[in-house]
């Protein structure tokens, strides 16, 4: 417990470091070549329209109820392209960053929530490009989106205890990184991010939604934006998703510190 | 999780660094793939083998201390100023720190190539945990220290090694560190801004900044430290003043076991360039040389010399052994003030205890805090003198006028041989051996008198 207070104030000292760094990863990713800064809306708005082209025009498909493919495509990808992204480049932390780890007292146990500060203003833009995508289908603001920070801080609560554990053994073990491109790629799809669960998937696999965490965090977005659904709706669910963040980041976080002392040495 | 257990332990009273039994030891493996079975073995089987960079070290450091590490390459100085620093954790034993540390531990530390230079001084100001308004403050007075020009606006992994080195000390220096650590580091830098550096450290000092250096350059660690810590093969051999240290880190450097005298090139044979005066009948019949020829005893005389200096620091194989040496200033013999343009001899008296086919002999003037203003051999002087065998002994002199400006210096005197390779084997080395005083020269300062010679040429009118 006291341990755990500890790690809060040091968590607090630590924001300008949070701060210096995520600003200093946005500059980086958005500045530097003329394109760069374009390119990053430019992808995901490509995948959009890939996706929007294959699935709507293509296959004819529908949200449910009837809503516009696009709608609900988009409200899903978004969040799960804030997952891989905050987990793919999270893994990389420690390593990419080894110029501090390396020859300075650093707290690298810090990295996980720069990576979080970082992806969430690509988020933050990406949200309002599909705000104005929702508006133009004739989507009314409602009171359900506040909503919206409730599930985004539920997926950060999820993602950090794995940074701490992706990216402390991607120090001993660079090929994690591959790994973790792979089971993104596998989850992506046992996610419902372009198909509907309610219908689609048999009975005997509907389980593999419910232990899904992002599963949750993507239905939340989705019931806020579109449906007018209470955040609370699923009780239990929310109380699993939380305890398996609580448990991951207890997990991710202890063998952080155990490996943080090899840092220096195996780097 | 986040405090650094290492560094931030409290140290009672002015230590800031205490130092306790401290080991480390590297597990060194033959291949990644070697450390990842390790890790996953089922049977727990081990496939590395351990390397002791450093064993059982201890030292304290207080407030306002500058104290040097030497020690050949490899002896772990890098891997203590690491543990120091905070970087690794020691295997065994404690290190604490009580304060801020900035450590420059090698060039490419703690910055990131691919921002500029003010970047990265604005980053490591942000992440040290300064406000938004002191960094920028800070900057403006890093950027005048490091003085790069328009470098200082570029990657830095186009700066070349000074212009890095020049911007590390400059953010490491103004950062207010308790600490400061230096690692050889300014040593790539220009000797302008090295000259700036250590005015710098010393302002540091007093305010009461400990600094911890880490240099091969003796002058430098002479002229900065007070305290010297001398690393070997991953011990300290020996913690006490800089000078003493110096002089044993020479020994470590230099002497060399007997056992690879005798294996050098082939005895000269006697001919032309040999000295006449070496241990056959005297060139000169002064007095005294015929005294030390005539005492055969073989015994060390060196400590009934007026001029001796009983802190003197003695190294060599012994091979060879300086027995006796006696500085002559004209009438005076045994003397220990010289007058000012005088003409001085010195005689040294060696005995060999074993055949050396090539000595070589050699006498260094150095002042007071081990800077060396002259040295001198048979060898530098294309001499080749005579081949000592075992039991003989031989005497030489040395001649030279007196050009130094008045003060305190100190005599080593040294009998070598060349090895194999034609590396400088010390048979016996006397440093600081004898303290002379040189008569005062109202005229100069420094530590050779030059004889400069001054007249006014004209005086001008100013122009209206």
């Amino acid at each position: 417990m006291n341990s755990a207070i500890n790690f809060l104030v040091g968590l607090y000292r630590g924001r300008r470091t949070i701060r210096a760094l995520a600003r200093r990863d946005v500059l980086s990713r958005y500045s530097g070549t003329v394109f760069r800064g374009a390119w990053e809306l430019a992808n995901p708005a490509l995948t959009l329209l890939v996706f929007w082209f294959v699935f709507s025009v293509a296959f004819k498909a529908k949200g449910p109820a009837g809503t516009p493919f696009i709608l609900y495509f988009v409200t899903g990808y978004l969040p799960w392209l804030f997952f891989s992204e905050s987990l793919t480049r999270g893994t990389q932390g420690v390593v990419a960053h080894s110029f501090l780890v390396k020859k300075m007292v650093f707290a690298s146990e810090l990295l996980p929530f720069v990576y979080l500060t970082a992806s969430a203003i690509n988020h933050g833009l990406l949200l309002l490009l599909a705000g104005i995508i929702l508006l133009f289908n004739g989507v009314a603001i409602t009171w359900y989106w506040l909503q919206l920070p409730y599930f985004f801080i539920t997926l950060c609560a999820v993602l950090i205890g794995l940074q701490w554990l992706l990216s402390a053994l991607n120090v001993f073990n660079r090929d994690l990184g591959q790994g973790v491109g792979i089971v993104l790629n596998v989850w992506f799809w046992i996610t419902p991010i372009v198909w509907v669960a309610d219908g689609v998937v048999p009975p005997e696999y509907q389980w593999l939604i419910h232990v899904n965490p992002v599963a949750y965090v993507i239905e939340g977005y989705r019931g806020s934006l579109l449906y007018e659904q209470p955040f609370w709706i699923n009780g239990w669910q929310s109380l699993y998703v939380w305890s398996l963040a609580l448990a991951m980041a207890l997990l991710g976080g202890s063998v952080f510190r155990r490996l943080k002392q090899h840092f220096g040495d195996v780097l | 999780m986040l405090e650094n257990s290492v560094s931030k332990q409290q140290v009672a009273g002015d230590v800031v660094i205490s130092v306790s039994n401290v080991s480390k030891t590297y597990k060194l493996y033959p291949s990644h793939q070697d450390r990842l079975k390790e890790a996953l073995h089922p049977f727990r089987k081990r496939y590395h083998t351990e390397f002791s960079a450093l064993h059982d070290v201890s030292f304290e450091i207080r407030k306002g201390e500058s104290v040097g590490i030497l020690g050949r390459n490899g002896a772990g100085k890098s891997t203590l100023l690491q543990l120091i620093a905070g970087v690794i954790s020691p295997t065994r034993g404690s290190v604490s720190v009580n304060g801020k540390v900035a450590a420059l531990l090698e060039l490419g530390a703690g910055f990131n190539p691919d921002l500029t230079g003010r970047e990265n001084v604005i980053l490591a100001g942000t992440i040290g945990g300064a406000s938004d308004e002191e960094v920028m403050k800070r900057v403006r007075v890093i950027e005048e220290f490091a003085d790069i020009g328009i470098f200082f606006d570029q990657p830095m992994k186009v700066y070349s090694s000074g212009m890095y080195a020049r911007v590390a000390f400059a953010n490491a220096i103004h950062v207010d560190p308790d600490v400061i650590i230096v690692d050889e580091i300014l040593g790539v830098g220009d000797a302008k801004f090295q000259e700036k550096c250590h005015r710098k450290l010393d302002e540091l000092r007093s305010r009461n900044v400990a600094i911890l250096f880490v240099s091969h350059s003796v002058n430098t660690i002479l002229a900065v430290c007070e305290r010297c810590i001398l690393l070997d093969k991953g011990e300290a051999n020996l913690i006490g003043s800089a000078v003493e240290v110096v002089n044993a880190y020479h020994g470590l450097l230099y002497g060399r076991p007997s056992a690879e005298l005798g294996k050098g090139r082939r005895p000269s044979a006697d001919g032309p360039g040999t000295l006449g005066f070496a241990s056959g009948p005297a060139a000169t019949t002064s007095p005294i040389v015929e005294w030390l020829l005539n005492d055969t005893t073989l015994v060390d005389r060196i400590s009934t010399r007026i001029s001796y200096n009983k802190d003197h620091f003695r190294t060599g194989s012994g091979q060879a052994r300086i027995l006796d040496y006696i500085v002559v200033v004209g009438e005076e013999t045994d003397a220990r003030v010289i007058r000012r343009d005088a003409d001085i001899e010195i005689y040294l008296k060696v005995k060999f205890t074993e055949d050396v086919p090539e000595p070589v002999v050699g006498l260094a003037i150095t002042k007071i805090d081990g800077i060396h203003v002259y040295g001198t051999n048979s060898r530098l002087m294309s001499l080749d003198l005579m081949p000592g065998r075992a039991g003989q002994f031989a005497v030489y002199r040395f001649k030279f006028s007196n050009e130094l400006v008045g003060g305190d210096y100190f005599m080593n005197f040294g009998v070598s041989t060349v090895g194999g390779n034609g590396e400088t084997i010390l048979l016996d080395n006397l440093r600081s051996v004898a303290h002379l005083v040189f008569e005062h020269t109202r005229e100069a300062t420094g530590m050779i008198n030059l004889h400069s010679a001054l007249e006014q040429v004209t005086l001008v009118p100013t122009m209206r």
